[in-house]
């Protein structure tokens, strides 16, 4: 069979800043054809091994005896007083440094507080300015830029001693990087929108952001309740807290926030759960319900718990008029504990993937997937686009010309898969396909064009589409088309130069 | 990348001057309408309003005194571009809305391209 002029994934994914590696086979050589990637956030994904983490490179270790032992010259002592004993205690107003950056690079900042009397304020000096960085006891990340000084400073200020376990500083690639999501144990691209986690504290439930009733949860135990950083998460480091709970068959009261809000804004939940020992099998409750105001509306789900770690997704809650915010309640009427990590809450239809926070809400942006200057790959006269994708929103990928005529090629799905051609910016055919209607479900597409003898084939299923056009100059492929952005996971994405395709095998 | 904090009497007026400023465009097909980013907008994010004083609540969630706003509403927005927002620009600190990665009070020129 005809190969693809152009290829994405189909297993076989490579990444760098920006770009997301296409290629074209030509006998057994692989042709690289850089796919432009943009999104200027970091993201989290699931890897290969199953655990949740951020999509980045790093380098090597900048940090020289990052274990502060006893006796360490690595580090200069340039103000106050700081003791080294295989930990780093500093008294009032101390710094150390060490002379690690290179000017414009983004730095990965991992740092272990163990001890802090008074609220000692901790800093972290990035070259032309400090920046006041968490200095609660537990293990941080901070990523900041170095702009115009090669010393990295850490510093105190106010309060009576800080002590740190550890200190790690990497060199970061955290922008423009394409994401494989590995959650059902295969590879995925993900493309998935701009979305913000609005619970400000998204894994510290022992904090005060979140509220404990002293009805439905053991506040004897722990803090309020909370034992905080007891288990391996699904992240693989022991950030994990148990919540302990009282049997309380009331739903509206547990470990619960409430975020403001509006009528019309839809709200979506997830977050993860794990049981431990006996409550292994038991069920706990989520409820996302309109927190004041206007009429009662809610969402409910119950989760077994079990031995490993489950993303628990709720159906989206629409807020109706006078409704002011949304709340979120954990509880159970049967089991004792359970164990939580990342608590997440975004506006939106359905959840994405997971967006840490530590003070703040928090924005992921959008994905952006783009290539144009590829008029050699693509036949302006007939061709196929070839997509594996599950859909997670309405939306359109096509293939199209570089000039202001435009002529597209076009697949998407808006209640069920379809395709289009549009000449000179007119829809000359659109064709449904009333069976491939399921959003998050995988579906192979290919859309055959040829004027006269179209036809778009879902999972080795053809529908003829009728009609003739003329396409010109068709150069470029997008994620997007009329102001639609695809989202979703992409498995693979293939371009052919003919139609003289066997498209039953490829779509099966 | 400049990340500009901004602040408007509300979201209709915010929404205005974001789209007078060329932020974003709005694209309309088949009679639904979607906001587009354009010229350099990495994000545009609507916080709303910004708690000063939270309100308080009794253990089951009910409120016991309300909360205290910050006058008007707040939007973070990313770009490449360098816009100037007059006097809507706000240079907040411990502020409520980060962009995942970025410093949590990254802000205007303080951020570096």
């Amino acid at each position: 069979m005809e190969k693809p002029s152009l290829e994405i994934g189909n297993s076989n994914w490579a990444i760098k800043e920006g770009e997301l590696l296409g290629y074209n086979r030509v006998g057994n050589d692989y042709l690289p054809i850089p796919i432009t990637m943009t999104r200027a956030s970091l993201g989290t994904r699931v890897n290969p091994e199953g655990l949740v983490n951020y999509a980045e490179i790093l380098g090597s270790e900048e940090v020289t005896d990052g274990g502060f032992p006893a006796g360490t010259t690595a580090w200069a002592v340039t103000d106050g007083t700081v003791t080294f004993n295989n930990e780093a205690t500093f008294d009032i107003n101390s710094k150390i440094r060490q002379n690690i950056f290179d000017i414009g690079k983004v730095y990965k900042f991992t740092y272990e507080v163990t001890e802090n009397t008074g609220g000692m304020t901790l800093r972290f000096y990035n070259g032309a300015a400090y920046t006041f960085v968490d200095n609660s006891v537990g293990i941080h990340t901070v990523y900041l830029t170095a702009t115009s000084n090669t010393y990295f400073y850490i510093s105190t200020l106010s309060g009576t001693s800080l002590t740190l376990k550890s200190v790690s500083v990497k060199e970061a690639t955290i922008d423009n990087l394409a994401r494989v999501d590995y959650t059902d144990g295969t590879s995925s691209l993900l493309a998935e929108p701009q979305r913000t986690n609005d619970f400000t504290q998204s894994n510290d439930f022992a904090n005060v952001y979140w509220s404990k009733s002293s009805s439905a949860i053991d506040t004897s135990i722990g803090t309020d309740g909370i034992q905080s950083n007891i288990s391996t998460s699904p992240d693989g480091t022991i950030n994990a807290d148990r919540v302990n709970f009282l049997l309380q068959s009331d739903k509206d009261i547990g470990l619960a926030k409430s975020i403001g809000s509006s009528a019309g804004v839809t709200h979506s939940f997830s977050g993860y759960l794990k049981g431990e020992g006996s409550n292994i099998g038991k069920d706990v409750i989520i409820r996302v319900k309109r927190s004041s105001g206007g009429s009662y509306v809610a969402v409910n789900k119950t989760i077994t718990l079990t031995s490993i770690w489950q993303r628990v997704e709720l159906d989206p809650l629409t807020l109706v008029t006078d409704n002011i915010g949304v709340r979120i309640i954990l509880s159970s009427n049967d089991a004792t504990n359970c164990l939580v990590y990342g608590f997440q809450i975004e506006e939106g239809s359905y959840p994405t993937s997971y967006i840490p926070t530590s003070g703040s809400t928090v924005t992921r942006n959008q994905d952006i997937f783009t290539r144009d200057g590829i008029g050699s790959l693509i036949n302006s006269t007939e061709g196929v686009l070839f997509v594996e994708i599950a859909f997670s929103d309405a939306g359109r990928l096509a293939i199209l010309n570089s000039d202001a005529s435009d002529d597209q090629v076009v697949l998407g799905f808006s209640g069920t898969v379809f395709c289009r051609i549009r000449e000179n910016g007119a829809n000359v055919v659109t064709q449904f396909v009333s069976s491939a209607n399921q959003l998050n479900t995988y579906y192979k597409i290919a859309v055959k064009y040829k004027s006269g003898s179209s036809a778009i084939w879902v999972d080795g299923n053809e529908t003829v589409v009728a009609g003739t056009f003329t396409l010109n100059d068709l150069s470029k492929i997008l994620f997007i088309s009329e102001g639609s952005r695809t989202y979703g996971k992409v498995k693979q994405l293939q371009v052919y130069k003919t139609t003289d395709i066997d498209l039953a095998a490829l779509t099966s | 990348m400049n990340i500009y904090k901004l602040q408007y009497t509300d979201k209709a007026q915010g929404d205005a001057d974001l789209l007078a400023k060329g932020t974003y465009e709005v694209v309309t097909e088949e009679g639904v309408s979607q906001d587009v980013y354009i010229n350099g907008t990495q994000a545009i994010v609507y916080i709303g309003k910004i708690v000063e004083i939270p309100g308080t609540y009794d253990p089951d969630g009910h409120e016991i005194t309300p909360p205290v706003y910050y006058p008007g509403v707040y939007y973070d927005l990313m770009t490449t571009e360098d816009i100037d927002f007059g006097s809507h620009e706000i240079f907040p600190k411990d502020c409520a809305h980060s962009f995942l990665g970025w410093p949590q009070n990254a802000e205007g020129t303080d951020v570096n391209p």
